[in-house]
Order: C-alpha cells, then structure tokens, then sequence
C-alpha cells in the first residue's frame, strides 16, 4: 500500500467518523422507528391472552421464592403420581409380550431382502437369519391377553394393564432413544418428563422432591443422567437421585462433630448473605437457591425416614421379592411405593441390562435375559397389586418399557452369526404397557405384522406416550410450554397424540 | 403510486406505474376468463357466483380504461380527472371482487369464522356422545355421523358441498357426489370414501384434504367395517359381524363417564371461591390444598403429618366444605372427634384416611357425603358394621379396606350393601415360585461337527 493510498484510507475514516459525529439519538429513533413500533406491537400483543387460556409465552409456573410449590393443572388430571420403570438396554418384545408363532416357521432361515433393503441397523450386517420366539406363550386373565412363561407372576395381573403393542421410534441408540423417550428430543439439553412435570406441578410435599430417580442393575442408562435432567427448566427441577443402599442422597448426615442445631445456624448464615447478594442483585435463581437450602435442611430428617424401606413388615418384603441391603430393582420398586404414598409426584426407574444382543451369556435371549425378567417379574407384579390394595393405583399411573424394540433376526454383528442367541436393536415395533391413573384395564392397543417386524395398526411414539401423561396429570401437551430462548418450548415438540384409545 | 408520482421527490416512478396498470389490466382479463371457465362446474353458491362474475368483468374493463387514458390520451382534457376516478372505482371493485372471490372459495364468513374461533376457543363440533354400552349404539347415529360431523361436514354439508358430495343426512351420503356413489355396500375397496381416506396423504385425491383434521386409523377401520358390513344406517353394533380386530376398537369408544376421557369427574355447578383466610391459614400447616385445575374453584387438598394435630385440621377445613371435593388425610393423626368435621365436608368426592386413628364411631359421622365415590380406609380401626352404616351413599364406587378388621363373611356383607360398589380388602399376595431366584446358566454343549 502506498503511502498516498493509506493517507485517502485515513481521510475516508475521518470522513466518516465526522459523519457520525452528526447522527442524534433523534436519527437513530427515526430510522428505526418501523422496527421499534413492531417489537412494541409485539409485546403487546404476547401479553394479551389470544386464546384465552394460559398464557403460552410467559414462564408464569415459575416463582423463584417458592420453585417447588404445588401448582395446580390445566384441567383434573386423573392421575397424581407416576411410576415410571424403564427397562434401560431395551427387553426383546418378542419373548414378553408380542406372541409371533409365524415367525417360529421361519426360524433359522435367511432373512428375506424386502425386511433389509434401505434399512439400517446397530449391528447387523449382511443377511442375518430369522429367530423365532425363544419363550413359550399362554393366554391369560379374563382380556385373554398373550404372555411369555418368562413373566409368570405377571400373568396373574393382565387384566389392570393395558398394552400399546405398537410403538415405534425413530433412534436405533440407547443414548439417543432414551433421551427421545424421556425429554421428547434424541440430543442432550432438554427438560426430562419428570422435570416438566415438576415444573408444571410443584411437589405436594415440602419435606420431599417432586421428582425421584432410582438405578438398578449396577449401571446408569447409557444417556446418563441427562435423562432426568432438568434442561432449560430451572435445576430445581431435575431429578433427585436416590440411592436405596447406604445413605438414600449422598451425604445426606452431617458430618462428624456436627450438631443439628449448628448446621441450623449454618444454613441461616449462608441464607443471610444470599439474601444480601439478593437485595444487590435481585437475581432470581438466589431466591431459588436459598429455597434449596432450606428444602434440603428438612430432607435431612424427612428423607432417611421415608427412603427407609426397612421399617416395611415382612410381607411386603416378601410380595416384592426385595434383597437386604442390596440396590436392586424390587427394592427401589417398594421404595417408589413408599415415595407416592409420601406424595412424590414422579419417580423415575432405571433397571441395567436389558440389551439381549447375544454377544456374551448374559446377553443371551435364553440365558441373561430370563434372568433379568427373574428380577423384574415379582417386584412389578407386587406394584401393581401393592398400589391397588392401598387405593393408590386409581391415581398413580405406571409405565414399564424400555427406549426400542429388537429385531426378529438374530443378530449377526460384523457379519457373523454372534455366539448366543440374541436380537438387534430394533425401531419399527416395540411392547410398552401402562397401569392406572385412568388408563383402561385389560386392554391391548396396536398391532405388529405376523412376525413382529414392524407396527401395522395402532402406532404410537414416544411423543404420543408423553402426550399421553401429561394428559393424566391435566395438562394439555400442547399447551404446556417454557419460554426459551425466544420461542415456547413444549415436551413434545411439534409432535404428539394423546393415545384415547387407552383411557378408560 | 399514480398519487406519488405527482410529487416530485417519486417523479421517477411515473413509467413503472403505466407497466403496472398494463400488467394489471391483463391479468384481470385472464382471470375473467379462467373464472369463467372454473365457474362452468357449478360448485360454488349461485348468487355469490354471479356478484362475483359482473364485478371480476367491471375490474377487467375499467383497469383497461385506466390503463388507455394514462398512456394514449395525454392529449384529451379530462385525462387526469379520468384516471383518478376510474383509479378509484378500480380500488373498490378489487377490494369486493377479491372478498367475494375469497368466500366462494373458503365458504361464508370465511374472515370472521377464525376470529370467532378465537374468542370462543372452539370449532363448532358435534357434542361427545356418550356411548355406555358401544353393542347397543346405533352404528350411523352414533358413531359415524359425530365423526362425519367433525372431520367432514366443513366442505361436505349444507354450507359447501365440494365435488357435488353432502354427507349431512342419510339420503345424501347414498346420492354422491359428482363422480357418483361414494359407498359401494359391502366392497370398501371400491367405495370412493374408503379409498380416498386411504390414499397417501399427499395424493391430491386423499380425504381430508392437507391441512385438515384426519381421521384416525380407528376410525379409518370404523368405516372399512361398516361398508363391509353392508353399511347399514339403522342397525346397533350388535346386530353386525364383528372380527376380532373391530372389537379393541369398538370398546374403545365406550366410556362410563360423563367426563371427557383422561379428565377425572368434577362437580359439573359452579361453585364460588373459597374463603382466602381459611386457605391461608390451611398452608400454613403444610397442607398442599389447591383448586383442582386453572378456572375451577373447587379445590383439592393433601394434608401431611406435621406440626397440626389432625382433629385441628379437619377443623379448619370445616370453611371450604363447599369447594373441597378431594381430601387426602392418610397417616395424620386424626381421631373420631375429628370425625364431626370431615363429616360436614358434605361435597366430598374422594376421601382418604388410610392409616388414621379412626373408628366405626367416626365413620357413622361420613353419611351424609353424598356425592362421595371413593373412601380410603386402609389401616384403620374400622369393622364391616362400620362400613355398612355408609349404605346410603349411592354413589360410592370404590371403597379401600385392606389392613381393617373386616374378615371374609364382613366382606360379603359390604358387597351386599354396596352392589355397584368396588371393594377391596387387599392381603394380594405375590407366591414365591422357584424360578424367581434360580439363575439361568449357559450349558455347555460338546463340540460338534469339525
């Protein structure tokens, strides 16, 4: 560059800044007054109430001083609480609930191209060969309803469930498809159901959290603990993980030479300075956060209390087939009792082990998972009718299910057939069942082809299963929104149907 | 823009405003004829039609006028004073024709009819019939004229009839449409109504149209079966065959409430607020007592052991006994004495007092809870005798006796009170069987082969 044509550079910027020199305030307001008068109108029109129902753009659930207080639903829900147990790994449908006798004949055999082409698969590669039921099945109750020999105590509660044969998703990943079961999206960073729910509905008891999650089966879900998180939504309102061996939250005593009456002053103390940080501030979340403390002060008497399933008589123990001193599934199955009993709103479960690929024994389809359908059948069953003799079931509704179905193929990973017998994961069809909280009794919604493969008729998402318990509870899935970062965001989406077929 | 180009900051727009009346004047008279064209099939209402028609003419006419005295007749006198009239005529005529063009296409009051729908938050649908028993409903009355009602009567009844075709009575739905019938009885597959709801979506020839409400596949299925079947308009479900797979569907529509599905049973009367101050002193115990949903005031309440003595509580409840329809007491300590309260909360709907203190004494002071359908008495002190003191109530549905001194003959005494009644008295028990701790090993087989 020329020393002549940096001097005409800097004689244009001067030019320019002396040009600004002479836009007012008054310029810019004119300039852009279009502009500002259609945000105005905007924001005007966001704060009437169009539809004259809640209002949809504005976060009104949300009282940063009392985050957890009860709210009330859009309309009476049938249902108060939910019991969510999610089979993390995803049960082969074929051997539970989907009595496929056709695909008997074909065991064995090549699987035809037409099931193959333009699809894809987890693992499977090539041509796999078709794998018939590996369970014997039987009618049962007075719904006549099809089960496996592999849930025989189950079998004597049929007639309280209603099935919905035919889900279909669209991940073929756990991460990914337990994310889109519980938070309605197949990515990280939305709010999970039991999040939604909390926020839309506060917790009905101030000693306890709205929503509790419970692992068993010695590892979590492969989607971590986003699948309870609380996203968008204040963190107040993601799940609380509780632990039924040891102490139910870590760290939930204090600490050696601790007394209850300092750990009192302790708590006053920090909550004096943040109410001090509020007045400078006024952020809300401080309010949030001094809520918190206060909540998890009580928790400390309240919780150890009712997260103690010992105190439980002999019997109960029995009926769930718990284990002492043990985190397993019929534990935290007695343990979610005990919380709806308490008025927590959602707890969510978690049961490890479920991925019956057949690449190692317990894996297999007729060794692993016969066992892992031993240590749900008993404690499930005994939910149910545990829920029922108390009068709980009428509003507590329950959901069994894992995040996809598997394939009525074997599973040949990398091309060859794996050393146990066991199935893929699977999108196009999948069992799910729901008790209570007025879904209908005995009844069975949805249809797969006569081996299994896909949904034909009765085809519902996981979005339709969240619509649906949201419903429940009274609220309109449609409705119930969070703004977030400059749109309503719903658990749904743009997705979703309440599945009527199945209310009672 | 014939105004502005009179100004002399926009004079530059004088020779685009000539294209624009030319284009116009063009389009118009290409539309009139296309109109007249479309107009030939006669589906559209007759005086609309032709007001529409007389004006779409004039717009072609007088845009040409308009267009002539802008570009050929600088010369004659009154060119200005022309073409701001015939401008003017032309503003007016396009604002009519175009509307009156918009109703014939969208139906009657198709400007004011979303508006309406947003005040009123409601499309005009036919009412949710109940259905108790689906075997004796009408099959027609029923089931498939409320669905034809709708999904379909917007541009099938008496205010549009797209493609010739009416579906609000019997006679018109077996007269057709253009294309002739729509049903051919007994053969779906050669009805045109079934085989345009079972079209691709983005057929063009699909029904409902894109955009509009669907028809799910159940009743998608509802109408296969009924063609099947002959579709009859007189017979009740009962009297036709139903395969296997009509008859989740066919129960589905059942229902033994009045409520809408999924929404418990409310008072339908509306009721007035309940007193604040009793409210807020009620919070301040703990309890969690809230309206059952936005826009009601009867109100729903959870009380929790804490700080109050249950006989204090139901004290102050006394105050709400016109609003609280759901109360939920379990494991408080309440006692007969509090019974006297609870026993005035005469709106009652749901009442739990599982693991309380009471007694049959307590229980006789429930009998005049009338609309009471669900009682909760699981762990307390109460015998058959005591239950059946409550005989009265008529509309109990589910009573709760598991952990009670009820035995099996009490049991029987209680179902004989309450005929309609569910009664539990719980003890389920969940059989140890062998197989629930037995572990399924892998066997292993001897080589086999090479």
């Amino acid at each position: 560059m020329t020393r002549k044509e940096l001097d005409t550079q800097r004689l244009f910027q001067e030019a320019r800044h002396e040009s600004l020199q002479w836009v007012t305030r008054r310029h810019f307001l004119k300039d852009s007054i279009t502009g500002l008068g259609a945000m105005a109108l905007g924001s005007f029109l966001a704060g009437c109430d169009w539809l004259g129902s809640r209002q949809t753009g504005s976060n009104i659930l949300f009282d940063s001083a009392h985050p957890l207080a009860p709210k009330l639903p859009m309309f009476p829900g049938k249902a108060k609480s939910i019991i969510y147990l999610h089979m993390a790994g995803a049960p082969s449908q074929l051997e539970l609930f989907d009595y496929k006798p056709a695909l008997m004949k074909l065991d064995g055999q090549d699987c035809p191209p037409s099931l193959l082409e333009g699809k894809k698969f987890a693992f499977i590669r090539g041509v796999p060969k078709m794998l018939g039921p590996q369970a014997k099945f039987a009618q049962y109750g007075e719904s006549r309803t099809w089960l496996s020999e592999n849930l025989p105590h189950f079998s004597t509660v049929v007639d309280e469930v209603s099935f919905l044969k035919a889900v279909q998703t669209d991940q073929f990943n756990h991460a990914p498809a337990q994310l889109l079961m519980h938070t309605g999206v197949a990515r990280l960073g939305r709010p999970s159901m039991g999040a939604w729910v909390t926020y839309g509905l506060g917790t009905e008891n101030s000693n306890l959290p709205g929503f509790v999650v419970l692992t068993s089966g010695g590892k979590f879900p492969d989607a971590g603990k986003s699948v309870w998180g609380s996203g968008f939504l204040p963190s107040v309102y993601q799940g609380v993980q509780c632990r039924s061996e040891g102490d139910p939250v870590l760290y939930i005593k204090d600490p050696k030479g601790m007394d209850r009456d300092l750990r009192k002053a302790s708590i006053d103390a920090i909550n004096e300075v943040n109410k001090l940080s509020y007045e400078e501030f006024k952020d809300p979340e401080i309010l949030s956060r001094i809520s918190q403390y206060e909540m998890a002060f009580r928790m400390q008497t309240s919780v150890p209390d009712v997260m103690n399933i010992n105190d439980e008589p002999e019997y109960i123990h029995e009926m769930y087939g718990t284990q002492a001193n043990k985190a397993c599934f019929a534990n935290n199955v007695l343990l979610a009792r005990k919380l709806v009993e308490k008025g927590v709103r959602f707890v969510q479960l978690f049961d490890w082990g479920w991925d019956s690929h057949g690449s190692d024994a317990n894996l297999a389809i007729d060794i692993g998972f016969i066992n892992k359908c031993r240590s749900v059948d008993k404690a499930m069953t005994a939910l149910i009718l545990d829920l029922k003799q108390r009068g709980l079931l009428e509003d507590t509704l329950v959901i069994w299910g894992g995040e996809f179905g598997r394939t009525p193929m074997q599973e040949n990973r990398e091309g060859k057939p794996n050393p146990f017998k066991g199935r893929d994961h699977h999108t196009e069809a999948f069992t799910i069942w729901m008790a209570g909280g007025g879904i209908k009794k005995g009844f069975s919604y949805g249809e797969t082809d006569e081996i299994g493969y896909t949904a034909i008729s009765g085809k519902v998402t996981p979005y339709d299963i969240q619509a649906t318990v949201l419903n429940q509870l009274g609220f309109d899935h449609e409705k119930f929104t969070y703004q977030f970062q400059g749109r309503p965001f719903r658990l749904t989406d743009v997705h979703g149907r309440v599945i009527n077929e199945i209310l009672a | 823009m014939l105004w502005l180009s009179r100004k002399t900051a926009f004079s530059n727009i004088e020779s685009a405003v000539k294209i624009a009346f030319l284009l116009g004047a063009l389009s118009a008279v290409v539309s009139c004829i296309s109109g007249l064209f479309l107009s030939a099939n006669g589906e559209y209402d007759e005086a609309t039609l032709s007001w529409h028609k007389w004006m779409g003419l004039s717009v072609a006419l007088i845009s040409s006028i308009c267009y002539l005295s802008l570009a050929h007749l600088k010369s004659f006198p009154w060119q200005s004073l022309l073409t701001y009239i015939s401008g003017s005529v032309l503003f007016i005529l396009i604002f009519v024709t175009g509307h009156l063009g918009g109703t014939l296409t969208h139906g009657e009051g198709f400007l004011t009819q979303p508006l309406e729908t947003i005040f009123r938050d409601t499309i005009p649908k036919a009412a949710k019939k109940i259905i108790r028993n689906v075997q004796e409903a009408s099959v027609y009355n029923d089931i498939l004229q409320p669905m034809f009602q709708n999904k379909c009567y917007g541009c099938h009844s008496s205010v549009k009839q797209k493609g010739g075709l009416r579906m609000d009575s019997r006679e018109w739905i077996l007269k057709g449409g253009k294309d002739g019938d729509i049903i051919s009885a007994g053969n779906p597959d050669k009805s045109e109504i079934y085989k345009r709801l079972i079209l691709d979506p983005l057929e063009e020839h699909h029904m409902p149209p894109k955009g509009k409400p669907q028809l799910t596949e159940s009743e998608i299925a509802i109408i296969h079966w009924w063609i099947i079947n002959g579709s009859p308009f007189e017979k009740k479900v009962k009297e036709l065959d139903q395969p296997e797979k009509m008859k989740p569907i066919l129960a589905s529509l059942q229902s033994d409430t009045n409520s809408s599905k999924g929404v418990a049973d409310i008072p339908s009367q509306k009721v007035s607020p309940a007193n604040q101050t009793a409210l807020d002193e009620l919070r301040k115990t703990g309890a969690a007592i809230l309206p059952v949903s936005e826009g009601s005031n009867y109100l729903s309440a959870n009380i929790f052991p804490g700080v109050k003595e249950g006989n204090e509580i139901a004290t102050m409840l006394e105050p709400v006994s016109n609003q609280l329809i759901w109360l939920k007491l379990n494991g408080i300590n309440l006692s007969d004495s509090g019974m006297r309260s609870i026993g005035k909360l005469t709106s009652l709907i749901r009442l739990s007092l599982d693991n309380t203190k009471i007694t049959d004494k307590g229980l006789a002071q429930l009998q005049g809870l009338n609309h009471l359908k669900y009682l909760n008495l699981v762990g307390t002190n109460t015998s058959a005798n005591g239950v059946i003191q409550l005989k009265s109530l008529k509309n109990i549905q589910s009573i709760y006796l598991y952990k009670t001194k009820i035995n099996r003959a009490g049991f029987e005494e209680i179902k004989k009170a309450f005929p309609t009644a569910f009664i539990d008295t719980g003890g389920y028990q969940v059989p140890f069987l062998a197989t629930d701790t037995a572990i399924v090993r892998q066997v292993l087989k001897p080589k086999t082969g090479k």
